[in-house]
């Protein structure tokens, strides 16, 4: 499902130049569930942003679902994005203007899905999340596992077959952290999802398939499967 | 580090906020210098201008008869402390040889003066002298007909062709007037000043004289009782004061004046806007900074001076540029209102109260500007700032809604053009519910129409709605303020154009020398003239408020007057109302009316023949006849009162078919160089229409200034607003939204603001239109309520013009967010 080679991803600062990651090889099968782990600052999140096609890496190859991603365009990558990837934020990242169902619908209205498929889609995802009763509310009317609820259910919102998670549970306390994982355990056992997940939470991390440790932007441990923690 | 240091470098952390801000500043101030220093320069140019043009001289004698012997001018040389020169004028026929030069444009008036190099002429010479015999012509003639001193003119006259050389180029003056190009000689002719002697030889009137212009070196009342002894004897010839009409010739400035202020004020304003908006949000986004400074033991005094000193600074730098730049500016609109008001030289500039006035408004009124943002600095809650993701709640206080209505209805009562200032403000305390309404009613259209982009747009718009709506606001005023002045321009240029076609007393009016008696037949043979009818006026002196004032008196017929209209009535026919008339009763034009301040019924004293006389206001009507400023009374009653045996001018109905032009110039080929003059309603038409139009344009000019800071102020906004959601367009971004459905997104959020401020400032605008209507008058002219659909369009285009090319800069910058740094934020 996903391979990285040798990618590497370097900023350029005032300071100067600056490596996030190092040369690394990760494999993950389609279907896995990946916690990826490591001090702040270790590369976690920029490795998942790559991944997800944000950002491009200075050297090496990423191929994700067949697609490899450094011959995408600017457009292609979105359209990539939007299709095949669905993301899901530590802050949840709801648009607060917008109701429940309208930012499950985020995507679906980019694409210009039709009306009536939209609504279906959305009531059926929010029925997923158990929050077909909120459909209507704002983001500020619910709590935070509920905001997180409604953030994965527009990362689903496209059928995508990998989520790529930033510290899902980082904000949310035990009970609705739990929900969110079980939720995502759910959606990777009943629907083959591929899962990658950030988080610096070792109960989090030991809901997944297999552990891939970054410590200063060099993959440690678990790139490939059978090296991992578990 | 320094509290300027530590300043310089929180306005830079925010390069593009701080520059448009800056920019905002400085169009504001150099707005308001340009204003000041240009009305102030034009204000004090004008006075001296008339006087320097046409009060040169304290008297003027003049006769009953065309001309008088020159004797009369000797022995008024003769008066201890007396300056004179003798005056006679003639029209001739520059001998021209250059193809495509008609005989009308080949016109020329000669002035012959006893004297040249007199203070009553006062010609400033350019080049060569004026005591050598010579020609005088103005450096714009000489200029045109490329011709210098030394060089000859042809000229035709009755006796033949006389030639004379160039011996004075003079700088341009109102007693040499001429067209600036051949072009405009078909409806002008030249002027040239000659040795007296010249012309009298020239037109076989050997020692006669038509005027003489005295200047008393010592007091004016001691000569016009001794010139009044020695003229006597020579019977029908009369002395008249010169007295400077600054009613018709300021008429309507002190209006352009206000207009122009208000203009100015509204820049200066609409930066203030500009500047809490921008401050206002640099303390919203810095607020962790200031909590955090706080609990290391910053004072709230310590934090507002770290704000203050920001203010300072840019206002500092902002309102020292905007001097430079407002110096420029105050040239360029002096140079305007002179070319507009036909002023030629007003001497320096006036600088120091423009000056003061716009560098305290630059400094203090972006200080007053930053008091409620440097106040909320120094409150800001180290607890509320660290809780993150603080939901920012934007309600509007109800007194603001009521106020606001309670101003704008008080314009109602109002009748003055000050009234757009309680409007101004009323509109901009009531716009928030105007926006917020604005924006229910833009979204189900935004969503149908633009999809996804159009749906969150219009969400997004429905966001920060204080800022979003002041932003809005801004521009409205702006739209509103151009929507008054365009419709005042063309409503004022059209009701003017009405009332002179309805009052010029035909097509043409051409005036000769004299008019002999079988003129009036000949000009009604002429090709192209349906009917011709001749007619007397005099300038008579009146006295108001202790001040002597020219009113030019018409001699009217019955039974003429309704097919040579000079005056508009309604419900009578002209001719009634002369018939009605008592021998020393008149007619009142409504500006003369105006400027006299009485009521129908009471009486004027004019000078006469027979000295002062008492004359009833029988009645006001309306005329644009020679700037519309007039009194008309009955034939016999005139020639009684006011002398003249001789006619000077004539009034032409053209047939229809025949264009103004062919008419002037068949008549110039009948008359030839006795014509002293032609005249028809176009030329009013087209010289009220440009100083109206030119005027305008300038309180245009600086309203569009403003309507560009308005648009800094929406480009400002929407930069804030993508700052502050640069999360949420990374997640959309992440989510699949494409840069284009991005770009999409945030020019329709800057055309929502636009468009709302577009037609809510229109509305307001009509409004304005409306009440103005109701009251305004210049020149004695109101005008009818109407909204000008053509103008409408452009000023709609306009404000969404300005709305798109405000946000195309935020809207290519949301695109080019980085994704990874854009989540990053977290």
């Amino acid at each position: 499902m996903i391979k990285l080679e040798k990618v590497t991803k370097e900023f350029a600062s005032e300071a100067g130049k600056f490596t996030a990651l190092k040369p690394n090889d990760i494999h993950i099968r389609k279907g896995e569930f990946i916690a990826i782990m490591g001090p702040s600052g270790s590369g976690k999140s920029t490795l998942l942003q790559l991944i997800g096609g944000l950002d491009l890496p200075s050297s090496g190859s990423i191929t994700v679902d067949g697609v490899k991603l450094n011959d995408l365009n600017e457009k292609e990558r979105t359209l990539f994005r939007r299709t095949k990837v669905g993301f899901v934020f530590q802050n949840y990242q709801l648009l607060p203007m917008m109701t429940v169902a309208e930012n499950v619908a985020l995507s679906l209205a980019a694409n210009k899905t039709p009306k009536a498929e939209m609504n279906s889609r959305v009531i059926s995802l929010l029925q997923d999340v158990n929050l077909e009763d909120k459909q209507r509310n704002f983001p500020s009317q619910l709590s935070g596992g509920q905001q997180q609820r409604v953030a994965i259910a527009r990362a689903l919102a496209m059928k995508p077959r990998l989520i790529l998670a930033d510290e899902p549970t980082g904000n949310l306390d035990r009970k609705n952290g739990e929900d969110v994982l079980q939720l995502l355990s759910r959606l990777n056992k009943e629907e083959q999802m591929t899962i990658v997940m950030v988080t610096h939470d070792r109960q989090a991390a030991k809901k997944a398939d297999r552990i891939i440790l970054i410590r200063d932007g060099e993959v440690v441990q678990g790139g490939v499967e059978g090296e991992d923690l578990l | 580090m320094s509290l300027w240091q530590n300043a310089w470098r929180n306005l830079m952390r925010r390069k593009l906020r701080t520059l448009l801000t800056f920019v905002s500043i400085v169009i504001g101030v150099s707005a308001t210098f340009g204003v000041i220093a240009s009305v102030d320069t034009a204000k004090r140019a004008f006075p001296l201008y008339l006087k320097e043009a046409f009060g040169k001289a304290d008297f003027t004698v003049s006769g009953t008869e065309a001309y008088f012997p020159e004797e009369v001018h000797k022995e008024i040389l003769n008066l201890p402390n007396v300056d004179a020169v003798a005056v006679l004028k003639q029209s001739a026929r520059l001998r021209w040889e250059q193809k495509g030069i008609s005989a009308i444009e080949k016109r020329v008036d000669l002035s012959g003066y006893s004297n040249l190099d007199t203070p009553l002429t006062a010609f400033k010479v350019t080049e060569g002298n004026l005591t050598s015999g010579g020609a005088v012509i103005t450096d714009r003639t000489a200029a045109v007909w490329k011709v210098s001193v030394g060089d000859t003119l042809s000229i035709d006259t009755d006796s033949g062709t006389k030639e004379i050389k160039v011996s004075a180029i003079v700088k341009y003056t109102s007693d040499l007037m001429g067209p600036s190009s051949w072009m405009m000689a078909k409806y002008h002719p030249w002027s040239i000043a000659v040795p007296l002697k010249l012309v009298q030889d020239w037109f076989g009137l050997p020692g006669k004289i038509e005027t003489v212009q005295i200047k008393s070196q010592t007091s004016p009342e001691a000569v016009q009782q001794q010139a009044d002894e020695r003229i006597k004897r020579y019977g029908n010839i009369y002395l008249q004061p010169v007295v400077i009409d600054f009613d018709t010739e300021a008429g309507g400035i002190n209006t352009f004046y206000l207009a122009l202020y208000i203009a100015g004020f509204l820049g200066i304003a609409l930066s203030a806007f500009v500047i809490f908006n921008s401050l206002f949000v640099s303390i919203k986004e810095r607020k962790n900074e200031f909590a955090a400074l706080k609990t290391i033991g910053y004072t709230t005094m310590q934090l507002q001076a770290l704000v203050l000193s920001e203010v300072i600074l840019l206002a500092v730098v902002g309102t020292a540029a905007g001097l430079a730049v407002g110096y420029g500016f105050a040239y360029l609109l002096k140079a305007v209102i002179f070319m507009l008001f036909g002023l030629l030289n007003g001497g320096s500039m006036l600088l120091g109260k423009g000056f003061a006035v716009s560098a305290l408004a630059g400094i203090l009124v972006p200080i007053a500007a930053a008091l409620y943002p440097i106040r909320q600095a120094g409150k800001v809650s180290v607890i509320q700032a660290l809780k993150e993701d603080a939901s920012v709640s934007s309600s509007f206080k109800k007194w603001q809604g009521i106020a606001g209505v309670v101003l704008i209805a008080s314009a109602f009562f109002i009748k003055h053009l000050l009234l757009v200032v309680p409007i101004l403000i009323g509109v901009a305390m009531v716009y928030p519910y105007l926006f917020q309404m604005f924006v229910a009613m833009l979204r189900p259209i935004y969503g149908s129409t633009f999809g996804f982009s159009g749906k969150v747009a219009a969400s997004n718009l429905g966001r920060n709605l204080g800022r979003t709506s002041m932003t809005s606001v801004i521009l409205c005023l702006g739209i509103a303020m151009i929507v008054l002045m365009s419709s005042l321009n063309s409503a004022l240029v059209q009701s003017y154009e009405k009332v002179i076609y309805s009052s010029y007393g035909g097509n043409l009016d051409v005036m000769l020398h004299h008019i002999e008696k079988t003129d009036l037949e000949d000009l009604k043979r002429i090709k192209g003239v349906k009917d011709a009818q001749t007619y007397r006026v005099h300038d008579a002196i009146w006295t108001l408020d202790g001040q002597k004032r020219k009113l030019p008196v018409y001699g009217v017929g019955a039974e003429w007057i309704d097919r040579f209209p000079l005056y508009a009535v309604t419900g009578k026919k002209r001719s009634e109302l002369i018939e009605d008339l008592g021998p020393n009763e008149i007619l009142m034009s409504k500006i003369a009316y105006g400027i006299w301040g009485g009521k129908v019924g009471d009486q004027i004293e004019l000078g006469t023949l027979h000295g002062t006389q008492s004359f009833k206001v029988a009645a006001i009507v309306q005329s644009m006849k020679n700037g519309g400023y007039g009194i008309y009374m009955k034939e016999d009653a005139f020639i009684a009162s006011f002398g003249p045996k001789y006619e000077k001018n004539a009034l032409v109905l053209k047939e229809e078919g025949t264009s103004p032009l062919e008419l002037r110039e068949r008549i110039f080929d009948q008359f030839g160089v006795r014509i002293m003059k032609m005249f028809g309603p176009e030329d009013w038409v087209s010289i009220v229409g440009s100083a109206y139009t030119g005027s305008f344009a300038i309180i245009d000019l600086l309203i569009i200034l403003s309507v560009i800071i308005s648009g800094i102020g929406i480009t400002n906004t929407l930069l804030m607003n993508i700052m502050e959601r640069v999360r949420e367009l990374g997640m959309m971004r992440a989510v699949g939204v494409t840069r284009g459905q991005l770009i999409r997104m945030v020019m329709l959020e800057g055309f929502g603001i636009g468009l709302a401020a577009t037609v809510v400032g229109c509305v307001f605008g009509i409004l304005l239109i409306y009440l103005t209507s109701t009251f305004l008058e210049v020149n004695s002219l109101t005008y009818q309520f109407g909204i000008p659909i053509g103008i409408m369009l452009i000023i709609v285009s306009f404000g969404i013009l300005i709305s798109l090319v405000s946000s195309f800069t935020p809207a290519s910058r949301a695109a080019k967010t980085r994704l990874s740094e854009a989540l990053r934020y977290e």
